[in-house]
């Protein structure tokens, strides 16, 4: 999973980390202030996160399944969000299996 | 070589080829003689024949070859056979899919349900595998990948910005999917943006849209076609080899072989996307099934097809029926057990748990009954799979002699309207026909009837005439009868008076004879009378008696008579209205032939005219076809015609803007003439001022004599135009020489600053004045110091200049190596899927050398990533590639250390040129600072340190110099001419020595340093010169 999503366009750096467990800082802060944010817009479950300046961060919430950071160049969220999309049933599974 | 297709449903009526077929969808099989292999097919569509199949000895052929061949074939045949079997048209397009070369008419294919558009197929696929189809089409120019408005991916050349095109696109389908949606169409299909200078093809499915541009006239219907049976079946990232995701179970029971087949006919019937699986975790081993179809076979335990079928019909395990949603990443590459094929996994089912031949074949019979199509289909492909390679005909249509035209699809339409018209009149026809039969026979009946009835009527009429003439006897009797009634009822009546009368007689001969009792005589007179009359009244009672009797038996009979009267005119009547019946019948059977006559006649005249308007149909089209190639070849003429034009006129307007240009800049130049012969005018005034005051000028007599120095800069030059000749930039030579040319000139200045040292130019006229002979000496060697200083620091400023420039040249042409050996390797990389947009960035930077230290580092960078992705991907290639990788990686990792070891990246780069490029100063001003600068290499004479000179040299200097001062006479001799010739030698030998280029510049310096410890020790031979 890790190659397919680091082999996407402009990623320099991919991460899969349990749905419940923290990310590295920064992104951790960077998860936690999106949740807070969507919860309270009351948007409902938070699916993403992107973040593009000179560099780019993603980060993709799809419950059980594992989150997913993306950090690269920026211009990639199509493709980047394209393949997520790609591989949700495998991380579905994935948690499956896991759990 | 023959071929059996796959099977379908039998049909039995019987077959006439030359009309349309009784079946909607399927195929007729000819069977020649005794031959065991059928030897060829017709594919019918819509009740029509439109493909044909024939197996020949060169092996397989189709479409028209096909036809004939196979019409050759049964006109030869004593006996032919013809099977017929009907598909469903989904079975039929199963096939096209594998064969459409087999059809007449490309037309004969659209409209079959191939399961999802080809745009669906194509972007189900991962966006690297539809990018990587794309790049590889000739006839794609460029295309983008957008999902919800966001680019994915892009390759090749769009015409803008990636992400507006993105948005740009996604908007557009929107407004597709909405005009759709409001027509009643599908959301399947894609548009095509056609304009003369490019085509445009817009295709989605679900959030996904793609954009490609190609070139005009491009068939997008091919082309979707043709990527989405690129990508079908090519290894992909679409799923995990051994892996499949949970979905929700349709089906949950039992394993086993029957239980196995009952959710196979479940999956086929519900095209199920999913698997069937048994077990679960560790031990799995399930089915692949796309579209109901299994595709492979996945097991976690299991190495080969029957130990996985083993596996899978275990009665002791559970099987479910998954259903996946359709973005499921599932395939033929999910399946992990080898040698997977439907015929031996139905074959499998059948033998892995069966323990007699009966229960396998029932087994076999009820795969087959589920996916004997498929089997069929399966075995089918690879004996067709060489009939594709010839699919570029099914656009045309051979008409007689001409050449092959493009059919309209609203002409075979037409045409295929017309015949199904005409077949329809001519099924009308024959039952008319048939109808128009039953009523001839009706006639005949009606004729034979009417016959029969006129001979009733004859014989009727006889019976009626016998039984008037019976009527007339008896009415005859009757009244005979009637009369004989009539006199005897007379007679009984005249009886009845005799009686009365004789009564009366009696009674008045009673009372005679009374009165005549007493006579005797009279009494037996009378007695005698009285028994006459007795017998007399007997007698007329017998014939009264009888009388009677006759009168009741004519009575009879007459009754008898009327009631047969009666019955013979029922009879009659009876006939008669039989006769009338008849004929009514008669009249209404003719009136129904004539009119059956009479619709045959109109029938076969519509059909005449349905015949000559098909003719005439043909031949229109066949004339529209002509006219069309005439004007399509006119056009193509005209368009010719048309581009030839253009491109004069774009021609003719580069060579007026070129001209005007020229123009312009002759006008320019003609005014800068002008301006510059007026401006030369007053300089040559000007300068014919100066000449006359430069004469005295001794760096004036220097420079017009030795100029000759700066010839040496000319080999240089030629190198520098061959240089700017070779297309690359060469701004840093340019800069190079300005710089040689400011070095130059800064040693010419600094040599004309001599004099001013030397003595003023008022001290040199109070010395004319008072001792012109001192004067005259003093310029002489002024002239000759100048004339020394100038020779030597000019030799040694071009010599300096002119290495400067061959290193500085040496380098620019290393930089132009390096940078076409990099301009090869961004190419690998493009080819090895580096991102285009800093490949193409790179590449148009290949033309200056000046950026080869940046086009080096970003090489580095994208090397790098190209490195780690060859190294990450190596063990998913197969050989050949790998070895192709590993000579590709070798190379890269080849042009990175020569990268690293010209110090092009990862630091400043070593080299005289770049050296310039950092400092703006060359070699030699750079090697000799501060003490190289030409001011400071200027000394004073009185300043310059004293040397001893060479005894020889004194020696030599006593002849040609004139009478000097006593001060100047203490100096050692100087023998000038020994110590130029020694000089120019030296020199020489350098010139000699850095001749071929590329010899060290060692050489070139110790003769310099020779030389300039020479100069030297002349300056400070000429410092001491005191006046």
């Amino acid at each position: 999973m890790l190659k397919a999503f680091k082999r996407c366009k402009g990623v320099d750096e991919a991460l899969l980390v349990e749905h419940d467990s923290p990310l590295p800082s920064p992104d951790d802060q960077i998860a936690r202030a999106a949740l807070a944010v969507a919860q309270a817009a009351g948007v409902g479950a938070l699916e993403h996160v992107h973040l593009a300046g000179d560099a780019a961060t993603s980060i993709f919430f799809a419950p059980p399944g594992p989150r997913v950071m993306l950090r690269g160049a920026p211009g990639g969220l199509g493709a980047w969000r394209y393949t997520h999309e790609r591989h949700r049933p495998i991380l579905q599974h994935l948690a499956e299996v896991d759990a | 070589m023959s071929v059996s297709l796959p099977p379908g449903e039998a049909v039995d009526v019987e077959l006439d080829l030359g009309s349309l077929m009784p079946f909607e969808h399927g195929f007729v099989t000819t069977w020649v003689g005794r031959r065991k292999t059928p030897s060829g097919h017709r594919l019918v569509r819509g009740h029509r024949v439109i493909g044909w199949l024939a197996a020949s000895e060169a092996g397989l052929i189709g479409g028209a070859e096909g036809q004939a061949a196979l019409l050759s074939l049964e006109a030869d045949a004593e006996h032919v056979r013809h099977v017929a079997e009907s598909w469903t048209l989904g079975e039929l397009a199963d096939v096209l899919m594998l064969m459409p070369s087999v059809v007449l008419h490309a037309v004969d294919l659209e409209g079959l349900p191939s399961g999802p558009g080809p745009a669906r197929r194509l972007l189900s696929r991962s966006a690297s595998v539809i990018m990587a189809a794309l790049n590889e089409d000739p006839e794609v120019l460029g295309a983008v990948l957008v999902d919800q408005g966001l680019l994915v991916d892009h390759t090749g050349h769009v015409p803008g910005d990636t992400d507006e095109l993105a948005g740009l696109v996604a908007d557009t389908m929107r407004t597709r999917q909405t005009i759709a949606g409001g027509l009643g169409l599908p959301e399947e299909g894609h548009w095509t943006l056609a304009t003369p200078q490019g085509s445009v093809l817009l295709a989605s499915a679900a959030d996904l849209a793609l954009g490609v541009w190609t070139a005009s006239g491009s068939d997008h219907r091919r082309l979707l076609q043709r990527m989405a049976n690129a990508v079908s079946g090519s290894a992909g990232d679409d799923g995990q080899a051994g892996h499949l995701p949970e979905g929700f179970v349709l089906r949950e029971g039992k394993s086993g072989p029957d239980a196995v087949l009952s959710m196979l006919r479940v999956a086929r019937e519900e095209q199920v996307y999913g698997h069937l699986s048994v077990g679960a975790g560790e031990r799995t081993t399930a089915v692949v099934l796309l579209s109901g179809r299994p595709v492979g076979l996945v097991s976690s335990s299991a190495a080969t097809l029957e130990e996985a079928v083993y596996d899978l019909t275990d009665r002791r395990r559970v099987a479910r029926l998954h259903q996946l949603p359709l973005d499921a990443a599932i395939g033929e590459g999910t399946a992990n057990v080898p040698g997977f094929t439907l015929a031996a996994f139905g074959a499998s089912i059948a033998s892995s748990r069966s323990r007699t031949e009966d229960r396998k074949d029932t087994l076999m019979a009820r795969y087959e009954d589920i996916l004997g199509f498929d089997v069929g289909l399966e075995s089918l492909g690879p004996k067709v799979a060489h009939l594709g390679e010839a699919a570029e005909g099914v656009d045309h249509l051979s008409t007689g002699d001409s050449p092959r035209l493009v059919i309209d699809a609203g002409y075979r339409q037409r045409l295929e309207d017309a015949e199904h018209r005409m077949d329809g009149l001519q099924q009308e026809a024959a039952a008319l026909q048939a109808r128009l039969e039953q009523a001839e026979n009706a006639r005949m009946r009606a004729e034979v009837a009417l016959r029969e009835a006129k001979d009733a009527t004859g014989e009727g009429q006889d019976r009626l005439r016998a039984t008037g003439a019976d009527l007339d006897q008896a009415k005859l009797a009757v009244a005979e009868a009637e009369r004989r009634a009539e006199a005897a009822e007379a007679r009984a009546e005249r009886l009845v008076r005799r009686t009365s009368e004789l009564e009366h007689q009696l009674e008045r001969r009673a009372a005679e004879l009374a009165r005549t009792v007493a006579d005797s005589g009279s009494r037996e007179a009378l007695a005698s009378t009285l028994a006459g009359m007795a017998e007399e009244e007997a007698r007329v009672k017998a014939e009264l008696q009888t009388s009677a009797e006759r009168l009741t038996e004519v009575k009879r009979r007459l009754v008898e008579d009327e009631r047969h009267l009666r019955l013979l005119e029922e009879q009659t009547s009876a006939a008669h209205e039989r006769q009338a019946n008849a004929v009514r019948d008669l009249a209404v059977t003719e009136d129904g032939v004539r009119a059956g006559k009479a619709e045959l006649a109109a029938v076969e005249a519509e059909v005449r005219a349905a015949r000559r308007r098909a003719d005439d149909e043909r031949e229109r089209r066949r004339e529209d076809e002509v006219r069309r190639s005439h004007l399509e070849s006119e056009i193509r003429g005209l368009l010719e015609e048309r581009r030839t034009v253009l491109r004069e006129l774009g021609d003719l307007g580069v060579q007026r803007g070129q001209s005007e240009a020229q123009v312009a800049h002759l006008a320019d130049q003609a005014d800068a003439l002008a301006t510059a012969h007026e401006a030369a005018l007053a300089d040559i005034e000007e300068a014919r001022r100066l000449r006359a005051r430069l004469t005295d000028e001794p760096l004036a007599q220097a420079l017009l004599e030795d100029g000759a120095s700066m010839a040496a800069l000319g080999p240089v030059l030629e190198r520098l135009e061959h240089t700017r000749a070779q297309g690359y930039s060469v701004v840093l030579l340019d800069k190079a020489v300005e710089r040689a040319l400011q070095v130059i000139g800064t040693v010419v200045d600094r040599a004309a600053e001599t004099p001013r040292h030397l003595l003023s130019n008022d001290v040199m006229l109070l010395l004319e004045q008072q001792v012109p002979e001192t004067a005259g000496i003093v310029r002489g060697l002024t002239r000759w110091s100048v004339q020394q200083r100038l020779e030597h620091s000019l030799k040694q400023a071009v010599t300096d200049v002119v290495l400067d420039l061959e290193h500085l040249l040496e380098d620019q042409d290393r930089a132009i190596t390096m940078l076409r050996r990099t301009r090869n390797v961004l190419e690998q990389l493009a080819r090895l899927g580096a991102p285009q947009d800093e490949i193409d960035a790179l590449m148009s930077r290949c033309r200056y050398p000046e950026a080869l230290p940046d086009i080096a580092a970003a090489t580095q960078r994208l090397i790098r990533v190209a490195l780690d992705d060859i190294h990450l991907e190596a063990d998913q290639r197969d050989a050949g590639a790998s070895v192709a990788l590993a000579l590709t990686a070798e190379a890269l990792e080849e042009l990175l250390s020569q990268l690293e070891a010209a110090g092009l990246v990862g630091g400043r780069p070593a080299g005289h040129l770049w050296a310039f490029m950092a400092s703006g100063l060359l070699p030699s001003e750079a090697g000799h600072a501060p003490s190289a600068a030409p001011e400071d290499d200027v000394l004073p004479l009185e300043e310059a340190p004293p040397e001893e000179p060479a005894p020889e040299e004194a020696d030599a200097t006593e002849a040609p110099h004139p009478p000097v001062p006593a001060a100047s006479r203490s100096l050692p001799p100087l023998d000038d001419a020994e110590e130029r010739m020694r000089l120019e030698a030296e020199l020489a030998a350098l010139d000699a020595a850095r001749a071929p280029h590329g010899q060290g510049r060692e050489h070139v310096e110790e003769g310099l340093d020779a030389g300039m410890a020479a100069l030297a020790a002349l300056e400070a031979r000429l410092g001491d010169l005191e006046l």
